[in-house]
């Protein structure tokens, strides 16, 4: 029972994303009339190629039978770990710190609290890795390859 | 000879000696760590060579690439979990044999043939390419146009299975790399307005996004750590003399890795797992193979190590990757003003020679590390990965934001890593997008600039006989990886 929902949700999601891809396609398809002759026409042939080969996809992903062939490793919701959504959520979180805090802050924050997500327990030893690992980042970075990192818009309006 | 020598001081220059080390290193740890293979090693790595110069970064490519795929075969030998996508066929014996108490016998014969599969991949790199390139005189516009669709014609077999899932991503990567300017009029091709867009969408933060960190999302989502509860067992000590014994299988295997590699699409996994299925055929013994037997560990060790420098043949030659990771190399030839082809070979002079003896110096860091420290990068498997996800999440943030100093190349990164992760949940060939992407440009400017020359007639593509050879390939491709399994069906009903 589990295997075949599992397949099918499977088999959904995958529909979904070919449809996602269809309508990509169709953007593009729409947008190469507006540009000239020559700067329209490849991107209007490929998104044409594009549109049929996914709908042929998505016609053949319908027709597959479900809990067959995906029923083997349908379920990765079995794992003990972060949901997907989470984690983005966390991703973006990062995002905006590094722009406001900057990188060393942000980072040192981020690690801190994603270990912590994962269910790290040890929170001394999540401390003190952030701290380390957020400096030798830094470090190597910017003396080592000489990239320069985010400052923050906090720290640039003191600075 | 002069060359010879300005490239071996240079390779034993201290900051070239110690990115070799570091890159090996990082290209041992990566490699070990399951699921993530030489693309994402590479990709994560790449931003960090911007500061470098052009010798220095394709030397810590070089020696991330290749140790990345000599580690992906250790956790599929000690854990029977691939490492990437080249150590599958490795847990065919290999695992079988440390099951058997033979892990040191296997982990030797990995280290060996590695290693001569590396040096016969470089030398082939060193002796293919320069005369390739010289071939890429005689090609036009038409002719490139022609060998980028045959790069593109080969996702479809690269889609395993999905052809159609693989040709509307390589559809998918070709309209990702329109976005920008068009480099022929020169018009705002889908920026929105954006100035950030207006010089497209970077490649380099476009695979960190789907190779490494969709990693994040789905390591985060696994939990625990990557060895999981498995035993480690570990003692690299031996098998090195099977490699010397099997020296004719360590042989053969390397020649069809370098073979395969110079096909744009294929890629490690499928030569290794060719290897494998060949070397069992032409056993006289065929049932042991799945047993223990140790050509088993040897072939497809020895194809995939001999197939990331066949991958790179066509890149430095024609500018064409062979696969993502080769494509990524072409990313970091273009960022440090290198161009590939004939000037490449004729003008490179000792640079060109540094990055060779650079490849072969990383086969011997290979064996020196291989037998060396194999236990310790075994336990790093057993790192939680509440650890190690913030780390390489950080990492995909930094390296995307030093593409250019810009935090939408991050938002770049992130939105692909979205993408890859969805595509990996769903199984669809992520190197296909890749592919598209990288061979975008090469397809369009080519297209335009062959229909130029001819007044716009589209005849250019079957009146010249590259272009036409290519052309009746492409189509025997598509055909055969449509209707290939039908026709052998009916052929065996028959």
């Amino acid at each position: 029972m589990n295997t075949a929902s599992g397949a099918n949700k499977k088999k959904l999601s995958n529909m979904l994303f070919t449809a996602a891809i269809i309508i990509v396609f169709a953007m593009v398809l729409v947008m190469s009339f507006s540009l000239s002759k020559t700067a329209g026409s490849v991107p209007r042939l490929i998104s044409i190629v594009g549109i049929i080969l996914s709908v042929i996809s998505l016609i053949t992903d319908s027709k597959k039978k479900d809990g067959k062939k995906e029923g083997n490793n349908a379920d990765s919701s079995e794992n003990q770990g972060v949901p997907f959504m989470k984690t983005f959520a966390f991703i973006i979180a990062y995002l905006v710190a590094m722009v406001v805090l900057g990188f060393l802050v942000s980072t040192i924050l981020i690690l801190f609290l994603m270990t912590i997500l994962m269910n790290y327990k040890n929170y001394k030893v999540s401390a003190i890795f952030s701290v380390i690992a957020t400096v030798m980042l830094y470090a190597s970075f910017k003396y080592l390859f000489y990239v320069r990192l985010p400052i923050g818009i906090l720290f640039e309006l003191f600075l | 000879m002069e060359n010879v020598v300005t490239a071996l001081v240079n390779i034993f220059s201290a900051a070239n000696f110690m990115y070799l080390i570091a890159g090996s290193v990082i290209g041992l740890i990566i490699g070990v760590l399951p699921g993530l293979g030489p693309t994402f090693g590479t990709a994560l790595v790449l931003p960090f060579t911007f500061g470098m110069s052009p010798d220095s970064a394709l030397i810590l490519l070089s020696a991330v690439y290749s140790c990345t795929a000599y580690g992906d075969g250790i956790t599929s030998i000690l854990l029977n979990v691939p490492g990437g996508p080249g150590g599958v066929a490795l847990t065919f014996d290999g695992y079988t044999l440390t099951r058997k108490g033979k892990a040191a016998e296997a982990l030797g014969a990995l280290v060996g043939s590695s290693f001569v599969g590396g040096i016969v991949g470089v030398l082939a790199l060193m002796f293919i390419a320069p005369p390739m390139a010289e071939f890429s005189l005689k090609i036009g516009p038409a002719e490139y146009f022609m060998l980028a669709m045959f790069g593109l014609s080969m996702v479809a077999v690269a889609g395993k299975g999905d052809t159609a899932k693989g040709l509307i991503l390589g559809c998918l990567g070709l309209l990702f790399s329109f976005v920008g300017i068009d480099v022929i009029t020169g018009a705002e091709r889908f920026t929105f307005g954006s100035t950030f867009l207006e010089d497209g969408l970077s490649t380099v933060s476009a695979t960190i996004g789907l190779f490494a960190l969709s990693q994040v999302f789905i390591l985060a989502e696994e939990g625990g750590s990557i060895a999981g509860e498995f035993t480690l067992v570990t003692k690299p000590w031996s098998g090195i003399r099977a490699t010397i014994k099997y020296w004719y299988v360590t042989l053969r295997s390397s020649i069809l890795g370098v073979s395969i590699g110079m096909i744009p699409g294929i890629g490690i996994s499928t030569a290794s797992i060719l290897s494998y299925i060949a070397e069992k055929r032409i056993s006289k013994n065929p049932e042991s193979y799945g047993e223990g037997n140790i050509r088993g560990v040897i072939a497809p060790q020895a194809s995939s190590n001999a197939c990331v420098s066949g991958e790179l043949i066509p890149a430095f030659a024609l500018g064409i990757p062979g696969g993502a990771t080769a494509a990524i190399f072409l990313a970091a030839m273009t960022l440090h003003g290198l161009r590939p082809g004939l000037s490449f070979f004729s003008t490179g002079g000792a640079l060109v020679d540094t990055i060779f003896m650079g490849m072969i110096m990383a086969q011997f860091v290979i064996l020196f590390f291989g037998l060396t420290s194999t236990p310790l990068l075994a336990k790093i498997t057993k790192v939680p990965n509440a650890i190690l996800v913030p780390v390489i999440m950080a990492l995909c943030f930094v390296g995307a934001f030093a593409v250019n100093n810009y935090i939408e190349d991050v938002i770049v990164a992130i939105v692909f890593g979205v993408i890859g992760y969805v595509m990996f949940k769903n199984k669809w060939p992520m190197q296909c997008l890749v592919l598209g992407l990288v061979l975008g440009e090469i397809a369009e400017s080519n297209f335009h600039r062959a229909m130029q020359i001819s007044g716009g007639s589209y005849g250019i593509f079957v009146q010249k006989p590259i272009s036409l050879v290519l052309l009746i390939s492409i189509v025997a491709i598509l055909f055969w990886t449509y209707f290939g399994d039908v026709i052998k069906a009916k052929l065996k009903n028959a």
